[in-house]
């Protein structure tokens, strides 16, 4: 298995840091594709993020800490053919495409 | 269930006098549906869409439905009006999509509204959820401030907010058998007085530990206590 790190996206407005407001996974855990990932909460409004892949291996965070964007939020385990040519991706790489953040003023 | 975020359905209803207003819908059709308000200063995208409600509502298998409010997001109709009025639209909208009963789930003065919506038209709602509601109607000064300090006020909001009438009055209880819960944060101080208020109409209530106005509408124990009272009501027919 690799790892792949995902950091705290870019959450528009100009906004340069979240609260961690609440986990709704826990390390080791299976979350479907899209299923909620996290609480945030930013000086605009609370939040919700889903989450881009399915094995959960580390939370870099704690509820009530303030994460920067670009920061590494999760570390996700994938299967290796999944984790590119070398079996690692480098941390800090863009959010996958297919990730849907639903912010206001989009 | 399905895995992929529900696709969200844009249009525009008119009032019959003439407001436009901005409508989300998610969710297969003939299924029940819930009527999501939006907070004062807020819109349905900010208060429903980003949170998580969409996905919550409709994996519970429920139809989602929301508006922006005159004067707010995309309901340009800045002509100020009053409780009455803004509950009607919540069920104009209902009209306009074809739908005669639904659950209202409202946040702060969205729960007002449905409030409001359950004294003219009780027979059109399944349940009431009520985030976030002050015990007190707030002055609109009171309104002003917050969304001062929010930094989101604007010419329109002060308008809307005065056109919600003085502030002071004391919300009415929902009508006797109406399935009812009231949430809020137990660090709200927006909607400090909503226990009391609650405690006195002998409701249901739901606090939500460390969570303040602004952060509590995320939060998951709110979305599976509102959905436990939805999908404990029967169907719309």
């Amino acid at each position: 298995m690799a790892e792949r790190s995902f950091p705290l996206p870019d959450l528009g407005e100009g906004l340069i840091d979240a609260t961690i407001l609440e986990w709704l996974v826990t390390p080791g855990e299976y979350v479907e594709r899209n299923a909620p990932l996290v609480e945030l909460e930013t000086t605009k409004s609370a939040i919700e993020i889903p989450s881009p892949m399915s094995v959960v291996k580390e939370l870099h965070a704690a509820e009530g800490e303030v994460l920067e964007v670009g920061r590494p939020l999760v570390t996700f385990e994938v299967p290796d053919d999944q984790a590119g040519i070398v079996g690692t991706v480098p941390s800090g790489e863009e959010p996958p495409r297919r990730v849907k953040l639903s912010l206001p003023d989009d | 269930m399905s895995s992929e975020i529900s696709e969200l359905r844009e249009s525009t209803v008119r009032t019959a006098d003439g407001a436009d207003l901005a409508v989300l819908q998610a969710g297969e059709a003939g299924r029940p549906v819930v009527l999501a308000v939006h907070g004062f200063a807020s819109t349905a995208q900010a208060n429903w869409v980003a949170t998580g409600w969409v996905r919550a509502l409709t994996e519970a298998g429920l139809g989602f439905l929301a508006f922006d409010l005159r004067g707010h997001g995309g309901s340009r109709a800045a002509t100020p009006v009053g409780l009455t009025q803004l509950a009607s639209d919540g069920l104009a909208v209902l009209d306009a999509v074809g739908v005669e009963r639904a659950h209202w789930l409202g946040y702060s003065l969205g729960a007002r509204l449905g409030l409001e919506a359950a004294q003219v038209e009780p027979d059109r709602l399944l349940s009431l959820v009520l985030g976030g509601i002050p015990g007190n109607d707030p002055t609109p000064e009171r309104l002003t401030t917050l969304a001062t300090e929010a930094g989101l006020l604007t010419d329109t909001l002060e308008a809307f907010a005065r056109g919600l009438g003085p502030g002071g009055g004391v919300p009415p209880a929902p009508p006797a058998g109406l399935p009812t819960l009231v949430v809020v944060g137990d660090a709200d101080d927006v909607a400090a007085d909503a226990v009391s208020w609650a405690e006195a109409r002998e409701l249901p209530i739901r606090t939500l530990p460390g969570r303040t106005h602004a952060n509590a509408v995320s939060a998951r124990a709110f979305k599976e206590a509102a959905i436990e009272v939805m999908t404990s009501v029967s169907g719309p027919d």
